[in-house]
């Protein structure tokens, strides 16, 4: 009986999909949002290539990061601009390609106790909850939103580090942002997420961030690192086209009254943070 | 408390109407966590029937290294596993990494600890003279084997089932050797795990309620197998 | 001469570098029953598990009908089968358990159930067939071990202290129900015991084994009577042992002939036939041949020569020649007052409820030795 079960799961796993023959490092807001499902089924549709070929690894954007650096994956879709230029100058990554973009919102309690409603740059907000050492919840685990958040604490020349009302969550950002909620403090985030878990929150969007949050789909450079080159250069060209464009532009309509993402499709020059109007 | 009953409800609900990707997600946590319980069954048995059986020298040793085994976080089996499977390697030309057979794999590493510790010690409530009386009515090594694996059915059933439950049960090295895929790599744990993350905590309930029926159905199995007596 | 069926030549054990087990040579023959007696520690279930092929000794064979084991030790094994001291039955019912060993040689259903019918009769316990095994008492489990040894007919019947966790009244008849089913068959056997007088009554040939060697080997009459050194006496504790024959009963007292000699003994049970007679040292008394006395309860009073005195202690065992060997057991002062040395002319006298009697049934083989 012990040996049929082997036996059977051999099959199984055999006749299951997976594999690591084309691995995407893809960021959990995009996951979280349920983006990537859609685009993954739709690419491999399109593309013949097969459905578990495509194989998304969902984590933090430092996590991705390193493992295009050892070439453990093709290509990475992320939203961290500097580590991204780092990536492509250590010569690991090449050919990126802005895809879409959001913006980050600072989310706080409704009742607003640092006053920061009024504030226009987040900067400036951050100063004030520091001031009134309001709660503060951080991703804490180097992905993208992490990075941008701690680059607002230091053009508000502010060191929030281990203050006792910055709390590092280290987790995802959905369960990041039900923790703010719980605790009733504020967050930075971006709006994608927030949209989609707007309404398990008590918190509300405050100030927004000029800055639009960039999503890039870099490949792993195949002259350094033995990757799938066909395929990441396919995904890519997909990620570009029209037809993954008018997906993305309509992402979330739907079901929250407005798209969540802004198409990039056309701009490709390799100079992190610049966009078109959308 | 709502939330609860509703996941109930959503469980119910997915069950009934034949949900297409919720019956293929159980039956691949099924399929891996039996597997990789068969696989740490057929290991642990091996060695517990020698640690048993032989006393060794150095028994004593082997079994603290298992019994600390017992309580390896399954998020660092995950990892090392990962790193062995990773492109770069030792065991990267095997292209195992994010399908279901890396799972397996780690479960196993996970589950065969459990397995073994428990299995030594279960051996070890029978006679300590049987084994010589079984060889001496005529067994080959394999029947006596066998027999005596019978014989203490009772506790080796359950160590099977803790290595199960070790198995199914966790989920953290299936998400960092699975990839937790849609379709290939995604088992009700890591689902579940998802759907927090997503915020959909009914669907995450009903999950981890479906979850909670299968380890239930297999447990039911195992313990009447366990405790039925032979005679009056 | 037959080549007898097992046997050990130059075997030697060691546990922890110390030699625990070591005999030169050692044979069982077919249709005997071989009895070990040692005391605990001795080594006695060291070599049942020798000959057993349970354990591989240091240095040394095992040869089976004559010849050194070749190939595989799997098909030795099955044509032998072991008792031990504890029943160690599997957790199933007693019919299960009986048949087992033929499970194991893959014996069909229908000719197991036979057989395992017949020795669960042949023992007494065919309406324990159900029953668990784990609800038996001490004696029944013993029988079911009994009948799962010889329902597999073997060529060798080891047996390692069968009864020695048993009280009194099961072993005795369980030493009566082995004893008729050994003589029935042609099984060799190998009885190991620390009890002396299961060795005394199941033994052909009686073999005494202290401090891993084997000290003697020969009829029980002799060892017992006729010990080899000052070790196996202290042992075995040296008294008279004689073969007799019955010549008639009456009321409770039978006359026994013992070499010529008229015995009376009395006899609880029917005896028959030939016996063995014994009697223990300290219930001989010696007096002076000349001495006249009157009636006493001792009815058995014979004239006899000292043939030797030896010693121990505070005490002086004084063996004799009644026209049989005959061993008392006296004080030191009795031995001086009475002038006692080799020569001495004595009469020895006993009760005859101090007689105890053994009987001998015949085998299918006579040992040769």
């Amino acid at each position: 009986m012990v040996t049929a079960l082997v036996a059977l799961a051999a099959l199984w796993t055999a006749s299951c999909g997976g594999g690591n023959d084309f691995v995407v490092g893809a960021t959990t807001s995009i996951q979280d949002t349920g983006l990537l499902d859609v685009l993954t089924e739709a690419f491999s549709e399109e593309s013949g290539y097969d459905v578990a070929a495509v194989t998304p690894i969902v984590a933090g954007s430092g996590q991705i990061l390193d493992l295009a650096r050892r070439g453990e994956v093709d290509a990475v879709i992320t939203h961290s601009p500097q580590a991204e230029a780092q990536l492509i100058a250590d010569g690991d990554g090449v050919d990126r390609r802005e895809v879409m973009h959001n913006f980050y919102v600072l989310v706080g309690p409704l009742d607003d106790p640092a006053g920061v409603r009024s504030v226009l740059s987040p900067a400036q907000a951050l100063s004030r909850i520091a001031a009134a050492e309001s709660m503060f919840i951080s991703r804490g685990d180097n992905s993208g939103t992490h990075v941008r958040e701690l680059a607002l604490w230091t053009e508000a020349g502010i060191d929030p580090a281990g203050r006792s009302w910055y709390q590092e969550s280290g987790a995802g950002q959905g369960q990041s942002l039900l923790l703010a909620s719980d605790k009733a403090a504020y967050m930075l985030v971006d709006s994608s997420t927030f949209t989609v878990f707007q309404d398990r929150l008590e918190l509300e969007p405050l100030v927004f961030d000029e800055e639009p949050n960039q999503y890039a789909f870099i490949r792993v450079n195949p002259d350094k690192h033995a990757v799938n080159e066909a395929a990441a250069l396919a995904f890519g060209e997909f990620l570009t086209s029209p037809a993954a464009q008018r997906i993305i532009a309509e992402f979330g309509s739907e079901r929250y009254g407005q798209p969540l993402f802004v198409p990039d499709g056309a701009a490709s020059d390799g100079e992190p943070g610049v966009a078109p109007e959308p | 408390m709502e939330l609860i009953w509703d996941g109930i409800r959503e469980a119910f609900r997915l069950i009934f109407t034949g949900d297409a990707e919720v019956y293929e997600i159980t039956l691949l946590s099924l399929t891996v966590s039996g597997a990789a319980t068969a696989i740490a069954l057929v290991i642990g048995l091996s060695i517990a029937s020698v640690l048993a059986f032989r006393a060794p020298p150095g028994r004593t040793l082997a079994l603290s290294f298992l019994n600390s085994g017992m309580a390896l976080p399954p998020v660092v089996v995950g990892l090392v596993v990962a790193v062995m499977l990773w492109r770069t390697g030792p065991l990267g030309q095997l292209h195992l990494l994010y399908t279901p057979a890396a799972i397996v794999a780690a479960q196993a590493v996970i589950a065969t600890p459990v397995v073994t510790a428990l299995s030594v010690v279960a051996l070890q409530t029978l006679h300590p003279k049987l084994r010589l009386q079984v060889l001496a009515l005529g067994a080959s090594r394999w029947q006596a084997a066998w027999l005596l694996f019978r014989e203490a059915r009772l506790p080796l059933i359950a160590a099977a089932m803790a290595g199960f439950g070790a198995a199914i049960s966790e989920v953290g090295a299936s998400i960092m050797v699975g990839g937790n895929i849609k379709g290939s790599t995604r088992t009700l744990t890591t689902a579940t795990v998802l759907e927090v993350s997503r915020g959909n905590l009914e669907s995450a309930m009903a999950l981890a309620f479906i979850l909670l029926a299968l380890v239930y159905a297999v447990m039911l199995v195992l313990t009447i197998t366990q405790q039925r007596r032979r005679a009056s | 001469m037959t080549l007898p069926k097992l046997g050990v030549r130059s075997v030697l054990v060691e546990r922890g570098g110390r030699p625990i087990l070591a005999v030169e040579e050692l044979d069982v023959q077919a249709g005997e029953v071989l009895a070990v007696v040692g005391p605990n520690g001795a080594g006695k279930s060291t070599l049942i598990h020798v000959l057993a092929l349970l354990e591989r000794p240091s240095g040394g064979e095992v040869l089976f009908d004559g010849r050194p084991l070749r190939g595989s030790l799997l098909p030795y094994r099955r044509r032998m089968a072991v008792v031990f001291q504890e029943p160690l039955l599997l957790d199933a019912t007693v019919e299960s358990n009986v048949g087992s060993g033929l499970v194991l040689r893959g014996v069909p259903r229908d000719e197991r159930e036979r057989r395992v019918r017949h020795w669960l009769k042949r023992f007494g316990i065919e309406d324990l067939s159900g029953r668990s095994a784990r609800t038996l008492s001490g004696g029944e489990a013993q029988r079911a071990s009994l009948a799962r040894a010889l329902v597999l007919e073997p060529e060798v019947l080891l047996l390692d202290e069968p009864f020695a966790a048993l009280d009194e009244p099961t072993r005795r008849a369980l030493i009566d129900d082995l004893d008729r089913v050994l003589g029935e068959t042609d099984t060799a056997a190998v009885f190991v015991t620390h009890d002396r007088s299961e060795a005394l009554r199941l033994g052909d040939r009686v073999a005494v084994i202290i401090g891993g060697r084997i000290r003697q080997v020969g009829p029980p009459t002799q060892v017992f009577s006729a010990p080899a050194d000052e070790e196996v006496a202290a042992f075995l504790g040296v008294e008279t042992i004689v073969p007799g024959y019955v010549r008639s009963i009456e009321g409770g007292l039978a006359v026994i002939d013992v070499s010529g000699r008229r015995v009376e003994a009395a006899a609880a049970a029917e005896v028959d036939g030939e016996v063995l007679v014994c009697l223990r040292p300290e219930d001989v008394v010696v007096s002076p041949a000349e001495d006249h006395p009157g009636p006493t309860s001792a009815r058995n009073r014979l004239p006899a020569v000292v043939r030797r005195v030896v010693n121990i202690g505070p005490l002086a065992r004084v063996d004799l020649d009644a026209g049989f060997p005959l061993v008392a057991l006296i004080t030191k002062q009795s031995l001086e007052e009475l002038s006692l040395d080799a020569g001495s002319r004595v009469a020895a006298s006993f009760k005859a409820t101090a007689v105890h009697l053994i009987a001998r049934h015949s085998r299918l083989h006579e040992p040769s030795a």
